[in-house]
């Protein structure tokens, strides 16, 4: 495990706002999350947490505040930079291409972060790019539908594979939007053995419902409500305070109740 | 490309080139070269649509480009232009075409579904009504003429049949580069981009660039079509170009089916046939109604085309099917 | 400058009759999401019936309504025998609305032929009015065609934004599924918008036999025109269709004045230069894919 220099942070977002027209979706977010961490981002339905993945990875622009990649600004930055830089996402809808084959939706990942966007070249059997998503298909465990369209795969599935994806390259900080939602038990125990087996140079910040795998895998957590940062800290201090119990964690116990 | 395409595409340049033995100069100078030359026009059409999901109308301005392009390179009867060498020509209207497509693309890189279809079709009527009015380089209404397939060494192309040949080669290196092009980190991107355009910047890629090219890449298949319009025509004029025109293409791509690049010379060859033919059927006047009643009835009945209705037909009588799966797997296995 | 004036008012006078055909064009876009590329067609065809029933009649406003009805007609057949069936995919509907636009072209040229025709003004809209200051006389139809388009255009804001109609077209656009649970009667709504469309493309038919003339070839020079107006203004926003229209009718007669030789690419230029930067249109919602 190398311990990256902590002078940088991994991201750093700074009094991040989003309106729309009028509507505040997110309102004054700071986060300082290091390199290597593992960070759970907490909040009912509607408290802006994918928003605020949209902001980070570009998808959307800020109307306020300031967002830092390893120490860098990106907060004007192109969605293809940030990606360039080893920024990925996955999205609450498992978004993949449904006409490619499984192996192809990862060989188009691949070629994401290449260089070779425009290639003429035939992909081989044999080549590279081919044997790097097979491998992707391997550790994520969808190696036996690698031929077949990615249409056809369950919906747990596709939510595996765009993890695959997103793990392409040679990705620095993984947003990962809800990765375990709609897996079976199973299934399950795969995601949080793959995130698990994550190198520790990945920065990992996770939108999760299920307690059991963001309170097992996340060193810190951040709480929304309404747009708003409301508390952070370790599993233990967030599933102790109060506020968030009666905001999220209790309203939560009572609907899986 | 795949096994099946292979074999295909063997099958169809096997079946062209023994054509002439098989039928008449009728046949070869009045249905089949002009199939082969609507098909690769339609082509880049269908092409687009299918890669990238975008209908383009401006495909037979794009052609027409080229067409001007060569004329302007070769003699015509209205002197205008510079005479060029035969392989300066050619080349040079086939990437007129590809620099027309390009900028036809970065007007409409961020327009999809219908808004794409009605700002290319805006273009090519625009550019029609340009070619018409300005005599300095379209020499106006009457465009250009007296242009004739060139002579290679002892060879006059534009003989019969050598010109047919012409056709035939020129339709089967397009197809090869359309399949071909499938399987490349660019044809994976295209796909992935018809499915997905968000999806696919979030990737890293910058999907309005890889729209650019694609109609880059379709406008050289355009270019190719045009050139050999033109020396089949022996004229460029803006009535070749004309909307009509533009509908029949769309009309052939739509019919053939766009989920395979052999579905727009079917396209193309029905059309022909309906063409030649319609005066036996109908009032030779109401061939319109018949065409646009058969497009009709093709986008009501299969979506898919003629080739979508084959794949129907192959898939529901299982003999046809074993016949298939036996001819692609057999090969597989060699 | 008396000059500069007059082709000014050529231009509203053409924006008018542009409004006018590209409303119902709007309209039915607006409310369905539905391309109809035959819209060029029910124009023509609103003009041919007008032209035979006024010489029938004797009657411009009998040709007028008959004109309008016929297109009306025209429009709702569309809608049962096509669209209604293929409600989900807009490319289909837009390939199948171009297939019935050459069918309608081929067999409306065979019925009245490749003629021009004109229908008559009524005595009413004859000669013309001196006008005020400029002191020159100008073609009281032209007048009348410019009020008629702003009647038009205020009909359809009031019908959509004070009515009960308007205010289910508007749900329709949004939710079609949540109105369809609330028990109406989403076909019948889907009908009559056609029905009101045709008949607005119809009197655009009327209109431009009456202050031009029609031939075979009107139905594509009006449906690009109506294309043209929408792109530029935003689909299915009437107010973008109004600026549309007058952006294209004054940019097609400067165009034909001050550089006759290749004014008529002008109008396209201005589209292509909004789509690139706006590819919703000025006013559009920018929600079509």
């Amino acid at each position: 495990m190398s311990l990256a220099d902590p002078s940088t942070n991994a991201l750093l977002v700074r009094g991040v706002s989003r309106h729309f027209n009028g509507l505040v979706a997110v309102e004054d977010v700071s986060l300082t999350i290091a390199i290597g961490e593992r960070r759970a981002i907490l909040g009912a339905n509607g408290a802006g947490k994918t928003t605020l993945f949209d902001l980070i990875a570009g998808d959307i622009p800020v109307s306020q505040g300031r967002i830092e990649f390893h120490g860098e600004d990106i907060t004007n930055q192109s969605v293809a930079n940030r990606v360039a830089r080893g920024l990925r996402r996955t999205y609450q809808m498992a978004r993949i291409f449904p006409q490619l084959t499984v192996l192809e939706n990862l060989i188009i990942a691949i070629i994401g972060v290449s260089k070779q966007h425009f290639g003429l070249g035939l992909i081989g059997q044999n080549d590279v790019r081919r044997q790097q998503a097979m491998a992707l298909a391997e550790r994520i465990g969808v190696e036996a539908f690698a031929e077949l369209k990615a249409e056809t795969l369950s919906h747990g599935q596709r939510r595996q594979l765009e993890l695959a994806m997103a793990l392409a390259g040679d990705p620095k900080v993984l947003l990962f939007d809800e990765p375990a939602a709609g897996l079976s038990p199973l299934e399950r125990i795969k995601l949080t053995e793959v995130i698990k087996s994550l190198s520790r140079d990945i920065t990992l910040v996770m939108i999760e419902h299920d307690m059991e795998i963001a309170l097992g895998v996340c060193d810190q957590v951040s709480v929304l409500n309404w747009g708003r940062l409301i508390a952070e800290g370790s599993p233990e201090q967030i599933s102790q305070n109060q506020m968030v119990h009666d905001i999220y964690l209790g309203r939560k116990q009572r609907d899986d109740a | 490309m795949s096994r099946a395409d292979i074999i295909l595409l063997a099958s169809v340049a096997l079946l062209l080139f023994l054509l002439p033995a098989i039928s008449s100069e009728f046949f070869i100078s009045q249905i089949a070269t002009r199939v082969l030359i609507l098909g690769i026009i339609a082509l880049s059409l269908a092409f687009l649509a299918q890669e990238i999901g975008i209908i383009s109308l401006a495909q037979v301005m794009i052609a027409g480009i080229a067409g001007y392009a060569i004329a302007l390179m070769s003699q015509n009867s209205a002197g205008l232009g510079v005479e060029m060498p035969l392989v300066v020509a050619v080349v040079g209207a086939i990437l007129a075409a590809g620099l027309a497509g390009i900028l036809m693309g970065i007007v409409a890189q961020r327009s999809t579904g219908i808004y794409a279809i009605m700002i290319t079709l805006a273009t090519s009527v625009a550019f029609t009504l340009f070619a018409r009015q300005n005599y300095q380089i379209f020499n106006g209404f009457d465009g250009l003429a007296g242009i004739t397939a060139p002579t290679l060494g002892s060879i006059q192309l534009s003989e019969t049949y050598h010109f047919y040949f012409l056709c035939v080669i020129g339709s089967l290196a397009v197809l090869m580069f359309t399949l071909y092009l499938r399987k490349t980190p660019l044809g994976l991107a295209f796909q992935a981009l018809r499915d997905d355009r968000q999806r696919l910047a979030a990737l890293g890629f910058r999907p309005q660039r890889t729209v650019v090219v694609a109609f880059g890449l379709v406008g050289l298949i355009a270019g190719v079509g045009g050139i050999l319009l033109t020396w089949f025509n022996t004229r460029i004029a803006p009535t070749s170009i004309g909307l009509d025109v533009t509908l029949d293409v769309l009309i052939v791509a739509i019919i053939g089916g766009i989920g395979h690049p052999i579905g727009a010379f079917i396209g193309a060859l029905v059309f022909v046939l309906l063409e030649t033919f319609a005066s036996d059927l109908i009032d030779r006047d109401r061939f319109n109604t018949l065409i646009g009643a058969v497009f009709l009835i093709v986008i009501l009945l299969s979506p898919g085309g003629l080739i979508g209705f084959g794949r129907r037909v192959v898939e529901r009588i299982p003999m046809l099917q074993t016949i298939v799966d036996f001819i692609t797997r057999t090969k597989r296995e060699e | 400058m008396t000059l500069f004036f007059v082709v000014t008012l050529n231009g509203l006078s053409l924006a008018a009759l542009y409004f006018i055909a590209a409303s119902g064009f709007s309209l039915v876009f607006g409310v369905m999401r539905v391309v109809n590329m035959a819209h060029g067609s029910l124009i023509l065809l609103g003009a041919y019936v007008a032209f035979d029933i006024a010489e029938w009649s004797g009657s411009w406003v009998l040709g007028a309504l008959a004109g309008s009805l016929a297109a009306a007609l025209a429009g709702v057949l569309l809608q049962v025998l096509f669209f209604n069936r293929m409600a989900g995919s807009k490319d289909q509907q837009t390939l199948v609305s171009i297939a019935v636009s050459i069918i309608a072209a081929d067999l409306m040229l065979a019925h009245w032929g490749g003629l021009t025709y004109q229908l008559n003004l009524p005595s009413l809209l004859e000669g013309s009015i001196g006008l005020p200051l400029l002191g020159v006389n100008y073609a009281k139809i032209r007048i009348v065609l410019i009020v008629a388009a702003i009647a038009v255009g205020v009909g359809l804001w009031l019908l959509i934004a004070k009515t009960n109609l308007g205010r289910l077209i508007r749900a329709g656009v949004d939710d079609q599924e949540m109105l369809h649970a609330l028990g109406f009667n989403v076909k019948g709504l889907f009908i009559a918008v056609f029905a009101l469309g045709g008949a607005l493309a119809g009197f655009a038919g009327v209109v431009a036999a009456t202050a031009l003339s029609v031939a075979p070839g009107t139905d594509v020079q009006f449906l690009l025109a109506a294309l043209i107006v929408v792109i530029v203004g935003g689909m299915g926003s009437i107010g973008g269709a109004a600026i549309g229209a007058i952006l294209v009718g004054l940019s097609e007669q400067y165009g034909l004045v001050y550089a006759p030789t290749y004014g008529i690419v002008f109008t396209f230029i201005i589209m292509i230069g909004v789509l690139g930067l706006r590819p919703q249109g000025l006013f559009g919602r920018g929600d079509v894919g």
